[in-house]
Parts: C-alpha cells; structure tokens; sequence
C-alpha cells in the first residue's frame, strides 16, 4: 500500500499545512484529503510542487507498505 | 432560448403529467375497460364474461400501478437531483435500479395476465426491454459514478 507521509518532512522544514498549500496553490481540504491518505492518485504537477517547496525527493514523502 | 435546464424542467413537467393521467386512470380504468368491450366488443355489460374480464384487469392494472408510481417518483427524484447539478451519485444509481426492478416487475405481471388475455403480452415485451435498457444505464452510472470519485480524490 502506498501511503503519502507529509508531516515528516512539514515538521523538519517547520511549515504548516496551510503554508503549504497556499505555497504549492491547493485547497487545504485536498491537502487534508492527501495528509489523511484518503487520496486515490496524485498528479506529477502537485508531486513536483510539493518536492520543490519541501525541498525533497518524492521517496521522501511517499512510502511504501505490503500491508493493507 | 432552448438550453438543458428547461430539457430538465420539460422532463419533470412531464412526469408530473404522467401521475396526474395514472391517477386518472385508477378511478377511469375500470370503467373503460366496461366501455371498451361492451361498446368496442359487443359483450354483455352484466354477464360472466366481462365480470371474469374486469376482475382480470383490476387484478393486474392496480399492482402495476404500484409500480408505475414508484417509477414516477424515482424519476421524479433523479430530475431533481439533475436539475441541482448532482449527476454522478450513489442515489442516482439506486433510482434507476428501483426504475429499472419495477419495469421487470410490471413485465412479469402483464406476463401472468397475458396468460389469460393474450394482449397483455404486448406490455410484456416492452417493460422488459426497457427495464433491461436502464439496467445497462444504470451499469454505465455506477462506473461513472466511481471514475467521479476517483477523479474527485485525485490531488
């Protein structure tokens, strides 16, 4: 199972979702919905920004798991 | 001009129409059925042929519009849920199902009925064919529906 780990990586950049999104320019509500792992894809615009502000490789913040 | 809104408002306009003309036939049917076949047929008003005759009417008419209504209603709620831009939703799919499910049920008792008048087969054949038409309509809803939910949670 894929599972996209944000808090990580906010925590050591010490930024808040909110900055995050307004930075990356998406709704706080779809970046809870991809905080939360409610998310069924994620677009390589939103990856790319999301890498660019957080200053990281998308292994970084996307994790993999065998368990469901 | 012409534009989907009022295709919409035509649509539950018309399905309002078809209750008003249900309702009406629930308390004409019976008598039209006397007037078809005594006028129509010749047959005696009181005798046993025309009694077992109205009694078969009654007996597959009534139940069917059971169904009929519940059909009109579920339209009824589908358009409106159309006309509030709420297409591609679970509820959706539930009312074409019930649509659906009630056009195989009104083909099954015009199926029993054409056992003992034969022109009750021409319901028949229809009912079945258009509740096998929105059966597939609902398929494609369901997917679309899904492809909606996946589209909505992609970020």
């Amino acid at each position: 199972m894929i599972k996209i780990d944000l808090d990580v990586m906010l925590a050591m950049r010490k930024m808040t979702s909110l900055e995050l999104s307004e930075r990356i320019g998406i709704t706080q509500a779809n970046l809870s919905i991809l905080r939360t792992g409610k998310a069924k894809a994620i677009r390589f615009s939103t990856l790319d920004a999301i890498c660019k502000e957080l200053d990281c490789q998308p292994g970084d913040i996307i994790k993999y798991s065998k368990e469901d | 001009m012409w534009n989907r809104k009022r295709s919409v408002t035509l649509s539950i306009v018309v399905c309002f129409m078809f209750v008003g003309i249900l309702t009406a036939a629930l308390f004409l049917g019976p008598w039209f059925v006397k007037f078809w076949f005594t006028v129509y047929r010749g047959w005696d008003a009181s005798g046993e042929a025309m009694h077992k005759m109205s009694t078969l009417f009654a007996a597959c008419f009534y139940p069917c519009a059971v169904f009929a209504y519940s059909t009109l209603y579920s339209l009824l709620r589908l358009l409106f849920n159309i006309k509030k831009n709420q297409i591609f939703i679970d509820i959706n799919v539930k009312y074409l199902r019930r649509v659906s499910w009630c056009c195989f049920a009104v083909a099954f008792i015009t199926f029993v009925g054409g056992i003992f008048y034969v022109p009750f087969f021409f319901v028949t054949i229809p009912a079945a064919f258009v509740g096998l038409l929105l059966r597939v309509v609902k398929n494609i809803m369901q997917n679309a529906v899904a492809l909606r939910e996946e589209n909505e949670l992609t970020i």
